[in-house]
């Protein structure tokens, strides 16, 4: 077992709080300091839908636009981002920095070979990262958000570990990827669910009813529940706290991308699951992006070279300059400056 | 935060207060898509009686907002500028007051043509083959004027009178073939009244009960009405 794993067994093992509270309110004047203008996180809680992809080619579109971009590899314990990016394996990676081999984040970047696009390969011992205890994750987070360039995207990996979960969270902007298929939607609504009840445990900490979310998390009633139904059953226990948690549903908003479009149906599965989680959930979702199924793709991995500068004018290359030309436009956190 | 329950008409279809009667019923035919039962982004719902209900509080929203005078009534309720007025200062309405109260649905609407009402859907599975152990409900009229498609109490129900009310609810033809699982072939011959294309009548008595029924139209009636047609095309033995 993991130290991760026991993470899931209970909220609150290895860690006092959830990271997202202490560094959202760690940088009060986070505008006037070094930052990232935007961090992306990408994720989808499935493996092998795209997001390695999805955020490589996001790094070089972004990169091509005129920022100042920087890929950060965290799928702790499945990196591939290099691959994506056709980089030989890295000379050090994220484990250098959580291990303190390298003292700085900045030593732990590698060139891409794309101008304005450099990148923290992601850990190549599975035992390393993926198993980073609580302070080592702290320091990593404080580091990401330190980090002085316009664009951080950060490839998550699959499933649902705190470690994921939090990363996803300190984005400002974070990306969903799912396929068209029973099993990607199945994960990603559990990926987002359990995002945004991990978001709801600052709430409830604050509020005095964490036990409410962690029973939420940890009991097979409270894995039926839905934002909406868990939220009214706060609210009948403590109004207070309940319209606190409604207001963080409000503001939850995750930006949506279906990968691997195939018919005419799989273009509206988007809008589709932005409609009914909305509805049924509560769940803000905006779709911002539909990329076909691709033989250019699949063939670009094959020779490991970014989608991007391998097959630029193919229909997946173009959904994806779209995509980041989407993202471009997003507001920022209202933290930072434009 | 607001559940599909206690949504607004204009929010269950997701369009402005502002929206013509058009873009309410093409509203109404993508929100009938997104919601057809083999939805992948209905995968994760537990509880699929909700996923039929929205559809039917959708259509209840396009039936209301598409008709002149019931919408005229709506907007009055939610304090919204008359429909069709145009817009100086987009009112918005009140965010708080729709949360804490249950949406207006409007009273039940004032007379109107006689029409058909809905029968219940029992007997849905059986309806196709054969469909003798589906007694036909009693025909319960009521007071509506829920359809744009007008008709007398005594219509006939051609395939062309069945398209239009299919077209008045907002229902594709794509989406009444994954309702009623009938084939497009099949829905669009009985549309066009193409009898020697149907098939035999036992089997398109039940396809056209589906229909009826998906139409909120007394199943038995429009069965008859339909087979009697066909026959009198299709033979000098006229009733």
């Amino acid at each position: 077992m993991t130290v991760d794993d026991a993470e899931e067994a209970s909220p609150y093992q290895g860690e006092a709080m959830p990271v997202a509270a202490v560094s959202k309110n760690a940088f009060p004047g986070s505008a006037a300091r070094a930052r990232p203008r935007r961090i992306i996180a990408v994720g989808g809680g499935k493996g092998g839908i795209g997001k390695s992809l999805l955020s490589a080619n996001l790094g070089v579109a972004l990169a091509r636009e005129g920022a100042r971009v920087l890929l950060v590899d965290g799928d702790l314990g499945g990196a591939n981002l290099h691959t994506c990016l056709g980089m030989p394996p890295p000379s050090v990676t994220l484990s250098d920095f959580v291990q303190r081999r390298v003292a700085t984040l900045e030593e732990a970047q590698v060139s891409s070979g794309v101008e304005n696009l450099r990148v923290i390969a992601g850990a190549q011992d599975v035992l390393d990262a993926a198993n980073m205890r609580y302070p080592q994750k702290q320091k990593l987070i404080r580091s990401l958000l330190a980090t002085d360039v316009d664009y951080l995207v950060l490839d998550l990996g699959a499933g649902t570990s705190f470690n994921t979960l939090d990363f996803f969270l300190v984005a400002d902007i974070g990306v969903l990827v799912l396929l068209p298929e029973p099993t990607s939607v199945e994960n990603a609504y559990r990926f987002v669910k359990a995002a945004f009840f991990r978001r709801l445990l600052n709430v409830g900490m604050e509020m005095g009813v964490a036990d409410l979310v962690e029973d939420a998390l940890s009991t097979r009633d409270g894995n039926s529940l839905t934002p909406f139904t868990f939220i009214s059953r706060v609210k009948r226990q403590n109004p207070e706290a309940g319209a606190a948690m409604e207001r963080e549903l409000t503001t939850f908003r995750v930006q949506l991308v279906v990968n691997q479009v195939r018919t005419g149906a799989d273009a509206h599965v988007a809008q589709a699951v932005a409609s009914a989680w909305k509805k049924f959930f509560g769940l803000e979702m905006e779709p911002i992006g539909s990329i076909p199924y691709d033989d250019d793709a699949w063939r670009a991995v094959r020779k490991r070279r970014p989608l991007l500068l391998e097959s630029p004018d193919s229909p997946a290359a173009r959904s994806i300059t779209e995509v980041a030309r989407r993202l471009l436009t997003l507001p920022g956190p209202p933290s930072a400056g434009p | 935060m607001k559940p599909y329950q206690s949504l607004n008409y204009f929010e269950l279809l997701e369009v402005p207060h502002t929206a013509t009667t058009e873009e309410i019923l093409d509203a109404h035919r993508r929100q009938q898509e997104m919601y057809a039962p083999d939805s992948v982004a209905l995968y994760v719902l537990e509880d699929t009686t909700q996923v039929e209900e929205l559809r039917k509080l959708l259509t209840e929203a396009m039936e209301f907002l598409s008709d002149a005078d019931l919408r005229a009534e709506y907007h009055q309720q939610l304090g919204l500028p008359p429909p069709g007025a145009r817009p100086e200062a987009p009112v918005q309405p009140p965010a708080s007051r729709a949360e804490a109260l249950p949406p207006p649905r409007p009273a039940p609407p004032p007379p109107a043509p006689v029409q058909v009402e809905e029968a219940p859907k029992a007997g849905r599975e059986s309806s196709i083959p054969g469909d003798e152990g589906v007694s036909a409900p009693a025909v319960r009229v009521r007071e509506s004027r829920i359809s744009r498609v007008e008709f007398s109490p005594d219509a006939e129900f051609n395939g062309e009178l069945l398209r239009r009310i299919r077209e008045s609810r907002g229902v594709s033809l794509q989406a009444m073939v994954d309702r009623t699982r009938i084939s497009t072939r099949h829905l669009e011959s009985i549309e066009a009244d193409r009898y020697k294309l149907l098939p035999a009548s036992v089997y398109l008595r039940g396809m056209l009960m589906s229909v009826a029924r998906e139409l909120g139209l007394d199943p038995a009636r429009v069965a008859r009405s339909y087979m009697d047609l066909a026959a009198r095309a299709s033979g000098p033995s006229s009733p």
